[in-house]
């Protein structure tokens, strides 16, 4: 009989760059299906596509995906290398990361990933709107600053809580995978809980 | 929007191709056979459905912006159709994230694993995942044609 595989954590794929690649994949197309299927049911997909250049469409989710892989590959490196107890233990052998921790994390870099996000986009705003001449080029900067300062708050809050939700998410899927394996060996190898 | 279609198409067929091989990769004609290089595979072809994943959900947006502002509404038979692809996509990227994580896990066990249960798991994981793109093929079929 093989050895069975140890069960798998959100704070045991820190080095995994297959999870963090197909996680933040998984994020980054969910959400937009999810947005497109809420627009497209509220009747507002067709006027809103109908404004958007192919080329920006397409910029903005690869810009998307870029960030998303880095939100959250920097979300499995930390609950990696989070400070434990237990000191000597490596993330192979140590208790699993708490879910308060891993929604905590997960909403701070999605924040964090909200807000570079919005400053692409308010950068290319700027950059395909802003007039050409000097004078009003500078009169046109405090509105800049109160949008992004504005937006930089919302960006924040939306993605933090997007970053939470979808780290809650990962949770229940590490669980269904995690226990599909169980079943499969037996009852070994089931994920911990946190406290 | 040709290279558009061109990509979503490629895309589909790296997802549904892949799937079907790696499914085949995993047959239980042998009981106790390594599965080493069938989770290779398996761990190439999660890499590479996750990008052609990314590019099917683009350009499945670009396609729909072609149709844009004229979008078929949603109790419309293309609506219909539209909403259910959306629903089943939605599933195929839930089920995948197991699936990838299943490998994921599969991959860190310390000695190659025979052919088990686990194995088992991940063929009926790839057929699945086989079974769901053909449908969304079907679907995009009925969309396109009627």
């Amino acid at each position: 009989m093989a050895e069975p595989a140890r069960a798998l954590s959100l704070a045991r794929v820190g080095d995994d760059p297959l999870v963090s690649w197909a996680l933040a994949s998984f994020h980054t197309a969910a959400l937009t299906v999810l947005g497109l299927a809420a627009l497209y049911l509220d009747g507002a997909a067709g006027d809103l596509l109908a404004g958007l250049e192919t080329s920006v469409g397409l910029g903005l989710y690869l810009g998307l995906w870029g960030l998303t892989w880095w939100a959250t590959r920097n979300v499995l490196r930390e609950l990696a290398d989070r400070p434990r107890d237990d000191g000597e233990k490596t993330p192979e052998e140590a208790e699993d990361a708490s879910t308060l921790a891993v929604l905590l994390v997960g909403g701070k870099w999605g924040g964090a990933n909200g807000v570079v996000f919005f400053w692409i986009l308010l950068a290319g705003f700027l950059a395909l709107n802003a007039p050409r001449e000097l004078g009003r080029a500078l009169e046109a900067v405090p509105f800049a600053v109160i949008a992004g300062a504005i937006g930089s708050v919302l960006a924040l809050g939306i993605g933090g809580i997007v970053g939470a939700l979808f780290a809650a998410l990962d949770l229940a899927l590490f669980r269904v995978a995690d226990r599909l394996a169980s079943e499969r060996e037996g009852g070994l190898g089931g994920a911990s809980e946190g406290a | 929007m040709l290279a558009i279609r061109w990509l979503h198409v490629v895309a589909m067929a790296v997802v549904l191709g892949g799937a079907t091989l790696t499914w085949w990769q995993f047959r239980d004609d042998e009981t106790g056979k390594e599965t080493t290089a069938a989770l290779a595979t398996a761990a190439a072809y999660e890499r590479g459905f996750w990008a052609a994943l990314g590019v099917l959900v683009m350009t499945g947006v670009g396609n729909l912006g072609s149709l844009a502002p004229y979008v078929p509404e949603p109790g419309t038979a293309w609506g219909t159709a539209f909403a259910a692809k959306l629903l089943l996509v939605v599933a195929l990227l839930a089920i995948s994230a197991v699936r990838t994580l299943h490998v994921a896990r599969y991959r860190r066990a310390e000695t190659p694993p025979a052919f088990d249960g686990q194995a088992r798991t991940l063929r009926a994981g790839y057929a699945a995942t086989a079974l769901l793109v053909a449908v969304l093929v079907v679907l995009a079929e009925v969309m396109a044609h009627g």
